[in-house]
């Protein structure tokens, strides 16, 4: 039987970097789901070129947001298995097939990327020391045992993505996915996946002081909750 | 009546009246809550030994200590709610733009054909 596979990728202001990593994509003729959270340059036009689902938030709404709504609107479609993909070219295709295999052989509902297990990853030493802190905050606050942490590679069969419902909208629903993983109780597996950082991601990416504005924002969200 | 008091009555009266206009007009909580603070303002303006008695009754030394703890902890409550609020709001936003953003989905031209789902 052949599984529906829906690749979501939140999108922000990506319209440089994202047809390379579509092109990639392209050959897994899996169904990919372009979200352009409010972006002001071609995301859009891009995804659209490369025959994708594009839905775009009217304005910025936060990666948790467009997120969710590409889940929602991956599951409305009917997809099997969902996977959670950065635009920015970070993340490789070559790893969708061991990710999504923990999913189609039922062993598991979400499988976790981890950039740490096959030493392949070229993160820096601060980033590294940053998702280390991560790492121990999450296993405090969810429960939940990883060896990596806010790493955006990961899938989830329909029922992990059906008990997911982030309100976190922006950076901190990373840790609010796991939060939800011991809630809901879902079975999780870590899978190694190489992340390749370069001089414009890691300028985007968490610093000290982003980590510190999502580990606020999480604390704030829990409180509003 | 000093000056202090002459200026910070008439601008308390003037708040609360215009608080008192819109309770009668909007029968709003939060109407009568301004109108009635505003006017507990007044007497404490006016009369600077009622906080004192009150803040000696409850074992506060000074009226005005008693007076800026009571404000410290309503502006903090106020914020709180406040905050509550907002977010409530901005997901009320997310959960708007996100329905939007499905109903108005692009689809690859010759893809394939959606196999709906009803999903809770």
């Amino acid at each position: 039987m052949e599984h529906a596979v829906f690749i979501v990728i939140p999108a922000f202001n990506e319209g440089s970097r994202l047809g390379a990593v579509l092109d990639d994509l392209a050959r897994t003729r899996h169904r990919i789901v372009v979200i352009d959270d409010g972006s002001n340059d071609d995301t859009a036009d891009v995804a659209r070129r490369h025959g994708c689902y594009v839905l775009r938030h009217p304005f910025n709404r936060g990666q948790g947001a467009a997120l969710q709504t590409g889940i929602t609107f991956a599951l409305r479609e009917g997809a099997d298995v969902i996977v959670t993909f950065d635009a920015d070219g970070q993340h490789q295709t070559s790893d969708l097939p061991p990710l999504i295999e923990p999913i189609l052989s039922r062993r598991c509902e979400v499988a976790l990327g981890n950039r740490f297990l096959n030493g392949q990853s070229n993160v820096p030493g601060a980033r590294t020391v940053i998702l280390q802190l991560g790492r121990l905050f999450t296993m405090l606050t969810s429960g939940v045992r990883v060896g990596d942490c806010h790493n955006g590679y990961r899938a989830f069969s329909r029922k992990g993505a059906q008990a997911l419902a982030l309100k976190q909208d922006r950076m901190a629903h990373a840790s609010e996915i796991y939060d939800q993983i011991r809630e809901s109780r879902l079975a999780y597996e870590e899978v190694p996946v190489t992340i390749r950082y370069s001089a414009e991601t890691l300028a985007k990416g968490q610093k000290l002081s982003n980590s510190l504005s999502v580990l606020f924002q999480y604390l704030y969200g829990k409180i509003a909750q | 009546m000093n000056t202090f008091q002459i200026v910070f009555i008439t601008f308390c009266a003037v708040q609360a009246a215009l608080s008192f206009r819109r309770l009668v007009k909007t029968r709003q909580v939060a109407a009568l809550a301004f109108a009635l603070a505003w006017t507990l303002a007044i007497g404490l303006i006016a009369s600077p030994g009622i906080s004192t008695r009150i803040a000696q009754s409850v074992g506060i030394g000074r009226g005005v200590d008693f007076v800026t703890y009571s404000l410290l902890v309503t502006f903090l409550w106020a914020h709180y709610q406040h905050y509550l609020r907002y977010k409530r709001v901005e997901n009320e936003v997310t959960l708007l733009v996100r329905e939007l953003a499905i109903a108005q989905a692009s689809r690859p031209q010759g893809g394939p054909a959606p196999t709906r789902r009803t999903v809770a």
